[in-house]
């Protein structure tokens, strides 16, 4: 067993026997009819201070709080416990009032956001290596200029050379628009090829109008409409790795904003809960 | 063209910092400058490098990932050649994450402010809406003690905690405004822990067995619990506030009464799965509760329902019973439905071989030949009397304190023989005989109402007019007076000489008891007593009665014609011939006698003498007609209920079921057994009224019910549902219909009512309003209850809370103290 099989063993292990606990503990305590509203809301907010202390540790790396690895993982674990913690502590139903409907809310889209953070955390390195050269997210309009770059001077070389503007019309046309910003996101999102396979079907047309030697340029031209295609598909791809936290990291702040007020009406207005 | 777009290496590749917060605004376009912003944002495009002084000359420092040395050169000020475009630094994505976090902050403190500031906020601030049936609860302050704190008061309490946050029942106090919960409502059942234990140990208060039926994963759950949080509830008043299982805020249909089956079982030493899994078997279900309706099902049933004639006797239990409104309980129909056809007679005495009346005001029987003799001065007393002191009389005459003793001593003596009798045994006997003659001439002269004093004296319970009204029953001026004078003739003197220190001497012996001397006052109520003719004259005539009266208690009338006529001028009915008039039943030797016999009577009607004829000469030729009054039984003539007068008593004949008067005198009788004060007399009194003969039978199907205080109080009502009060088990009559019309129908009410002794039949007898019934089975419910058909969840046949329960009236001030009615 890989190291990384032993890893998802153990901590799974361990959030289910959290899990467990955590409900038998509830249920038991509901037999009883003790109110286990406090015990869990104290565990929640517990967790979420953990949960958020991750952003923490990342701007604090010179601190000797742990590798971010470590820190990911009991992210990753214990915002899956945090889940049930949640169900548990406000059921499993749309609350009722305006301000729980509105907490009920942020935790749930920091649940959803942060379980699709993880699942692209495990879906998007395979695509990105799947559909090509992994690049650097900063770098990508740099490349995605330079490919600009390199596939006008190719053509302007064509056209000074053949004199033919059959090349130029096209670059004018298509070419330009295409590599001037990224493409076909939607595309990408589902890793579709079907822009990138139109536009080299318009090549393969465009060649039988052109000579020998605008045919050697356009081959040129077409690898990278193929290396701007798989720049697209990284910054979408990237994009989304980054974009989701833009959800998660705000709803965080906004949960623990909310979430004192909910724990000072609780007990304010929680006599006689047991 | 497959090649790598990157380059790693450095002299060829840039150094990528994405935890910048400002990255250079070319770098979108692909063409960021190498310098990039500042910290702060600015750009910094000022050169391509910093050239190098070396050997007094500046060398360009341009990297080799930047295109490496110009061919430029610096310029030879040091300066650079190459000048970027200078820019607007943009945010980088990690800024622009940060500054998206702390708008959403920002916006959520904002939202929080705008909430809290609103006129609406605590309802922004509600953790939900009510249940429909708090939903008129418009005010948070109505159960929440906190609510009027405001939001500095509810930091302080969620911080360092207020008397009314740190009170488990605070809030739950505030429920008691509107709900009543048992006597003492945050514990277990609203009940005493005292009560409980016996039958249900709990663990919270210390009983370890614990003792768990059923199977399954219930078992193993149930005793998890147990020791992880134990019972529920404290100690104290707070021990189990409403919000233990009542949860609000949970919407319009939110259920307040949810409940699991295992969470009853919390606190129970005998835990179980199911109703079919481990419920324990039923013990004396339904239990016997005494009602108020002696009732004996099994002899009914038995014995007197196949005796009885088929239109009287009931044909089904239906006959009898109907439901109450609420389709729960099922209730009896009354007496007059469902009794009288055959209990009617023994409510108004038809069929009683005693008397069916009660003998209220008593002229007692006294030795008057052994007081005249020992000289004691009572007056005129009625020779013919032999009646004993009844137990009304006893008690009116111990309402006069100063006779107590007197009455002691005449309650021991026999006052028909008086002859071994000591001195103060004859004063006692003539302080009660003019304490008689005081209390008929009192009641004469101040009417009814006079007996409150010497009423509440005797009884030691307070008479109010109202019951003071139905004790006396409406007692007939006419009937006491009348009754005053054919017993005392001289009644009023006698009384007010008496009462002047005068003595009243006995008269002699033949002349001691007036003409009067009947054995009875006058017809019942005493109607047209006013007549010339009538029997007491109305006391108008000057006369002790009318001239002509003809009735029976006619003493003393001129010329009466009743029996007892003894010393009657003209009297003429049974006596023994001595007088002047006499003739009605005797020999003929009655001087002016009209009776049957009638034979040379002076005034005789129907073939008298000569003188008549005389008289009747000059009268047309009719033969004379001969009429008389009838003279019925008093007793008998008021057998449709009321007062009469017979042989020296004023009685009272109960007219029908619930008579007004005999239930008056039964629960004043037995208040007094538990007054402090009551003089002797309750207690004969009562065991007069409730006697198995007495007139009405009142006690022979009514319960007699022992009061804390040692009273008794009868209870007229069968068993009526009490809207205020729960009991521990509940079961609704009218679902339980609508399922014995199928497989059952033929056994009806007897799928599940068995009739027979119950097992504690012995303990309690069915005259005592023990069970007719044999307890119910488990296994009879179990037919239906189960998970799959009827159910069987716990709240669905049991009450958590027990005893008054409900909503009390609101307490509702009917005027402003504060206001005037100016205002």
């Amino acid at each position: 067993m890989s190291r990384f099989a032993t890893r998802r063993l153990r901590n799974g292990l361990a959030g289910l026997l959290a899990m467990a606990l955590l409900w038998t503990v509830v249920e038991l305590r509901g037999l009883t009819m003790q109110d286990s509203g406090r015990l869990t809301g104290w565990l929640l907010v517990a967790a979420l201070v953990v949960l958020g202390a991750y952003n923490l540790r990342k701007k604090l790396p010179v601190l000797p709080l742990g590798d971010s690895a470590s820190w990911l993982q009991l992210h990753l674990y214990l915002g899956l416990v945090t889940a049930l913690l949640f169900f548990l502590h406000g059921g499993w139903g749309l609350p009722d009032g305006p301000l729980e409907i509105l907490l009920w809310g942020l935790v749930l889209g920091l649940l959803v956001t942060g379980i699709f953070g993880l699942a692209l955390s495990r879906l998007a390195p395979a695509a990105l290596t799947w559909h090509g050269e992994r690049v650097i997210h900063e770098r990508i309009p740099q490349l995605r200029r330079r490919l600009a770059d390199e596939v006008e001077e190719l053509v302007t070389r064509a056209v000074e050379e053949t004199s033919s503007g059959t090349l130029a019309g096209y670059h004018v046309n298509v070419l330009k628009r295409y590599f001037a910003r990224p493409r076909h996101r939607w595309y990408h999102l589902v890793r579709s090829k079907r822009p990138l396979r139109h536009l080299c079907r318009e090549i393969e047309a465009l060649k039988r109008y052109l000579g020998p030697g605008d045919r050697a340029v356009l081959d040129e031209i077409e690898a990278r409409i193929v290396a701007k295609d798989n720049l697209d598909f990284q910054e979408t791809w990237q994009g989304l790795l980054k974009g989701w936290l833009f959800l998660h990291v705000p709803l965080t702040y906004a949960t623990l904003v909310m979430v004192p007020l909910h724990v000072v009406l609780a007990y304010a207005f929680g006599a006689g809960r047991p | 063209m497959s090649r790598e777009l990157q380059s790693f290496d450095f002299r060829s590749s840039g150094y990528e910092r994405p935890n910048r917060r400002w990255v250079c605004g070319r770098a979108a376009d692909g063409r960021p400058c190498r310098a990039g912003p500042d910290h702060r944002g600015r750009c910094r495009a000022e050169a391509e490098c910093h050239p190098r002084l070396e050997g007094g000359r500046y060398l360009c420092t341009r990297p080799e990932s930047a295109g490496g040395s110009c061919a430029e050169g610096p310029l030879p000020d040091g300066g650079c050649t190459h000048r970027p475009l200078p820019c607007t630094p943009v945010p980088s994505l990690r800024a622009r994450r940060g500054r998206a976090a702390r708008w959403a902050a920002v916006f959520a403190v904002g939202l929080l402010a705008l909430l809290l500031g609103s006129p609406a906020g605590l309802r922004w601030l509600s953790p939900g809406e009510l249940s429909r049936s708090h939903a008129s609860i418009g005010d948070c302050g109505t159960c929440h003690a906190s609510a009027a704190a405001g939001p500095v008061g509810w930091l302080h309490a969620a911080l360092v905690g207020t008397p009314e946050a740190d009170d488990p029942a605070s809030d739950s106090r505030r429920c008691l405004t509107c709900h009543r919960s048992g006597s003492e409502p945050f514990a277990a059942h609203g009940l005493p822990s005292a009560r409980l234990h016996p039958e249900a140990p709990s663990q919270a208060a210390g009983h370890p067995p614990v003792i768990i039926t059923g199977g399954g994963l219930v078992q193993v759950g149930l005793r998890l619990a147990g020791r992880l949080s134990g019972a529920p509830g404290g100690e104290g008043d707070a021990a189990l506030p409403c919000a233990t299982c009542h949860r609000e805020h949970r919407g319009l249909a939110g259920d307040l009464e949810a409940m699991g089956d295992l969470q009853c079982q919390t606190c129970h030493a005998v835990k179980f799965a199911g109703f079919n899994a481990g419920h324990p078997e039923f013990e004396g279900y339904p239990p016997v509760r005494p009602t108020g309706i002696l009732f004996d099902h099994v002899s009914h049933m038995e014995r007197h329902f196949p005796k009885s004639d088929a239109a009287h006797r009931p044909a089904q239990c239906a006959d009898c019973h109907r439901l109450d409104a609420g389709g729960g309980q099922m209730l009896t129909v009354g007496f007059e439905t469902g009794c009288a056809a055959c209990h009617a007679g023994d409510v108004r005495g038809t069929a009683a071989a005693g008397s069916t009346g009660v003998s209220l005001f008593v002229v007692p029987g006294l030795d008057l030949e052994t007081l005249r003799a020992r000289g004691a001065a009572i007056g005129g007393w009625p020779a013919l009397s032999d009646r004993p002191l009844a137990p009304f009389m006893a008690l009116l005459l111990a309402g006069d304190p100063a006779l107590r003793d007197a009455l002691a001593t005449f309650r021991r003596l026999d006052p028909l023989d008086l002859r071994q009798a000591g001195q103060s045994e004859i004063d006692a006997v003539v302080a009660v005989a003019w304490a008689t003659k005081a209390l008929l001439f009192d009641l004469v002269a101040e009417g009814p109402g006079s007996l409150r004093p010497r009423l509440e004296t005797a009884l030691g319970v307070p008479i109010d007019g109202t019951r003071l009204r139905a004790l006396a029953g409406g007692l007939p001026l006419a009937t006491v007076r009348s009754a005053a004078r054919t017993w005392f003739p001289d009644l009023a003197q006698e009384v007010a000489r008496h009462r002047a220190g005068l003595p009243v001497p006995m008269p002699e012996a033949e002349t001691a008891t007036p003409a009067a001397e009947q054995t009875a006052a006058p017809a019942p109520d005493a109607a047209g007593s006013t007549d010339l003719l009538g029997n007491d004259g109305g006391g108008d005539a000057g006369g002790d009665g009318g001239l002509l009266s003809g009735g029976a208690p006619a003493g003393g009338d001129l010329l009466s014609g009743s029996e007892p006529a003894t010393n009657d001028l003209l009297a003429g009915s049974g006596s023994e011939g001595g007088d002047l008039s006499g003739g009605d039943q005797a020999d003929g030797g009655g001087l002016l006698s009209g009776g049957e016999s009638g034979e040379g009577d002076l005034l005789a009607a129907p073939g008298g003498s000569t003188e008549p004829q005389e008289t009747t000469a000059a009268a047309p030729a009719t033969p004379p007609v001969t009429a008389e009054l009838p003279q019925p039984d008093p007793e008998r003539w008021s057998a449709l209920g009321g007062w009469y007068g017979d042989y020296f008593a004023l009685s009272y004949r109960p007219g029908d079921h619930a008579d007004p008067f005999l239930k008056q005198w039964i629960e004043v009788a037995g208040a007094s057994r538990g007054a402090p004060a009551a003089a002797a007399g309750g207690e004969d009194l009562l065991s007069l009224l409730t006697a198995k003969d007495a007139p009405g039978r009142c006690a022979e199907c009514h319960r007699l019910v022992r009061q804390a205080d040692g009273s008794l109080v009868p209870d007229w009502r069968a068993r009526r549902p009490e809207p205020g009060r729960q009991d521990f088990t509940r079961f609704r009559h009218q679902p339980h219909f609508d399922r014995l019309s199928g497989r059952a129908r033929s056994e009806g009410c007897l799928t599940c009512h068995r009739l027979g002794r119950g097992v504690e039949a012995s303990a309690a007898p069915a005259a005592a309003g023990g069970p007719d019934f044999r307890p119910i089975e488990r296994a009879t419910c179990a037919e239906c209850h189960s998970a799959a058909a009827a159910g069987e969840s716990c709240l669905l046949c049991h009450n958590y809370h027990v005893g008054p329960v409900g909503h009390p009236p609101p307490e509702t001030a009917t005027a402003d103290p504060g206001k005037t009615a100016g205002d």
